[in-house]
């Protein structure tokens, strides 16, 4: 199904977690660090970015999260299987041209950016851009959608 | 953990992800990168070869 968007974000909640989906602005290099390696994947303007909230929780963070890639293009980082923090992790990010969400992969180990953690709520989801908004396949019912548009500001005196 | 239901079985090592060594014929940076189009990440160019 199709959901048209131009500039904004798209927000997805179940009953106790939700999806933030954006498309990136232009393109560029995005480093994915692990405990070992870098890896650069280009993006391209179009290309879906997903933050993901499990167990749901404020919406700021999350949008906090999707300007730091979207806009400023920070680097992703991986942790090793078995990593305690792993638990600790309540928001996680992808970016791909397509983007499924999955809860049967632990959160924040895996580099592949295809695969997003997601609550079962809202799993099974097939997330990718369109020229006017996005598509995405495997939507649920109990979901509701709401664009997202924000704007930090900053008062320096 | 975000190990219960749904529809695959997936637990992804990161070792598991190959990377393709790049270097950027603009500054010579050499890479790993993944994805179909590489972009090298020190000064974003698309003009980079298999290295």
């Amino acid at each position: 199904m199709k959901y048209p968007l131009e500039d904004g974000l798209l927000l997805i909640r179940g009953n106790r977690s939700f999806l933030l989906i954006g498309k990136a602005k232009d393109r560029f290099s995005l480093c994915i660090e692990t405990s070992t390696e870098e890896f650069c994947q280009g993006v391209m303007a179009g290309d879906v970015i997903v933050v993901s909230a499990p167990e749901g929780g404020a919406v700021e963070p999350a949008l906090m999260l999707m300007d730091l890639v979207r806009t400023y293009h920070v680097p992703l980082l991986v942790l090793p299987r078995n990593h305690p923090g792993s638990r600790r992790i309540s928001r996680v990010v992808s970016v791909a041209p397509e983007v499924h969400t999955s809860c049967s992969i632990i959160r924040g180990t895996h580099p592949e950016q295809h695969l997003i953690c997601s609550s079962d709520e809202l799993a099974g989801l097939t997330i990718r851009g369109a020229p006017d908004g996005f598509e995405i396949g495997g939507l649920p019912a109990r979901v509701s959608l709401q664009t997202v548009n924000y704007r930090i500001l900053l008062d320096h005196s | 953990m975000c190990t219960v239901g749904g529809p695959v079985d997936i637990d992804l090592p990161p070792e598991r992800v190959q990377g393709k060594d790049y270097r950027c014929n603009e500054c010579g940076e050499r890479f790993k990168g993944i994805g179909k189009k590489p972009i090298c990440p020190s000064c974003q160019s698309d003009d980079v070869s298999a290295a």
